[in-house]
């Protein structure tokens, strides 16, 4: 009889985890009905797995967390939504820039694409807002966020509600993202970073794939607003909520 | 003050079909990695922070991803690549897994039958190295082969296996309760 090489450990897992090749199999099978006490402890390595395939699968979004307080209390309140990031857009050189300094632009465009991306993964399976606490924290909180002060009102006026908030860390600050829902179910999202010395300017577009963001400044903030109106339509009812909210 | 049409800022976007198509598979993406990062980090918040980090960079890359049929790879490549950065950072600043609190509420989220299996599984994943945890996580709950994992992690196929040997040894001594039997 040929001599066969001897049994490693890792052909016992490959063998477990159906990565071993076929000429192996038999030597494989053979050896553990000789070492019982191999076979044990590969049918429970099987169980452990199952058991973590099992306990560990429930989609992340849905099991109850206890949010240890971190950088801020308020991170306890809001969604559970991985909110977002930059640069959901193509991203390229700045086309035009109405005479401001070319970096202030750069830096709103940059605003657009983590306001895009929040929104995007707002309304992705599986993230539901939470409600918001209350008018009064929310208002406390956007103020020590964005190192201004900061006064909501209730926008419920305009036919839209607030249905959730949040602190974005961004780079080395942070960023405040605020959904509110409007009559037919739809939801528009702002964006909001502090902006020392930034004055009001009008509403811009930034280019983007079947998400409109408008983004202006005004008195020290940065401010975005997302949703799937087209531009004209956005900057209408956007401009009437964050009267409503901030004017 | 305002113009009549809101004027773009930037340059207009490739606004071919694949790119957008792209995107979309990202998203659709997101519910996977949230898991995957909360069972890595024990921590909604932390989870968070990942997926966001991953979403980031992963969206302002998109246009080096050859293979649109490896995306999913692409993306728990780019997690998991946060998650060891932010480890080490953490590691830096004393901080430790919540393993207790992330147990309670991983049983508390398991049927009856499960609960104490949950907790125990809980205690124990949490106690394995960030490395074990994350090979038995994308094997078992991702359902990913050897190679998928090697690609995943960036290392030897080798490496994944004596990895996951160690990684189920240990764990098992965890589960039965003598690790101070397992010499790594």
């Amino acid at each position: 009889m040929m001599s066969i090489a001897p049994i490693t450990e890792q052909e016992l897992h490959a063998y477990l985890d159906g990565e071993l090749p076929d000429a192996r199999r038999a030597a494989v099978e053979a050896y553990l009905r000789e070492h019982p006490e191999d076979a044990r402890r590969l049918e429970a390595y099987r169980a452990d797995g199952k058991a973590i395939a099992r306990i560990f699968s429930r989609a992340g979004a849905a099991t109850p967390g206890t949010r240890p307080s971190s950088s801020s209390s308020w991170r306890s309140v809001p969604w559970r939504l991985a909110a977002a990031a930059v640069l959901i857009l193509a991203v390229g050189a700045v086309a035009g820039w109405f005479g401001r300094e070319r970096v202030n632009d750069t830096s709103m465009e940059r605003l657009g694409h983590q306001a895009a991306a929040a929104h995007l993964i707002l309304n992705s399976p599986g993230v539901e807002p939470l409600a918001t606490s209350s008018l009064d924290e929310l208002s406390r909180s956007m103020s020590s966020t964005l190192g201004t002060r900061v006064r909501l009102r209730d926008p419920s006026s305009t036919g839209y509600k607030i249905v959730g908030a949040r602190i974005v860390p961004q780079g080395e600050g942070r960023a405040v993202q605020l959904a509110v829902r409007g009559p037919a179910d739809e939801t528009i999202t702002f964006y909001f970073e502090g902006r020392p010395g930034a004055k009001e300017t009008p509403f811009r577009r930034i280019a983007g794939e079947g998400l409109t963001t408008l983004v202006w400044e005004d008195d020290d903030l940065a401010c975005a607003i997302t949703s799937t109106l087209e531009p004209k339509k956005l900057e209408e009812v956007g401009r009437r909520i964050y009267d409503a909210l901030l004017g | 003050m305002v113009s009549d049409q809101p004027r773009a800022v930037g340059r207009a976007p490739r606004s071919d079909a694949t790119d957008e198509m792209l995107t979309t598979a990202i998203v659709a993406e997101l519910p996977r990695l949230r898991r995957h990062a909360l069972y890595l980090s024990y921590n909604h918040a932390d989870a968070d922070d990942l997926v966001q980090d991953c979403l980031e960079a992963a969206l302002s890359k998109k246009a080096s991803l050859q293979d649109p049929a490896k995306l999913r790879s692409w993306l728990f490549s780019i997690l998991n690549n946060f998650f060891l950065m932010r480890l080490r950072s953490e590691a830096r600043r004393g901080q430790t897994l919540q393993i207790e609190d992330f147990a309670d509420s991983l049983a508390a989220s398991a049927s009856s039958d499960d609960r104490q299996l949950a907790r125990d599984l809980a205690r124990a994943m949490g106690k394995l190295s960030a490395e074990h945890r994350q090979i038995l996580l994308l094997l078992n709950v991702e359902g990913y082969g050897y190679q998928e994992v090697a690609d995943t992690l960036g290392i030897p196929i080798g490496t994944v296996m004596s990895r996951l040997a160690r990684a189920r040894r240990r764990l098992r001594a965890l589960l039965e309760g003598h690790e101070l039997q397992v010499v790594d």
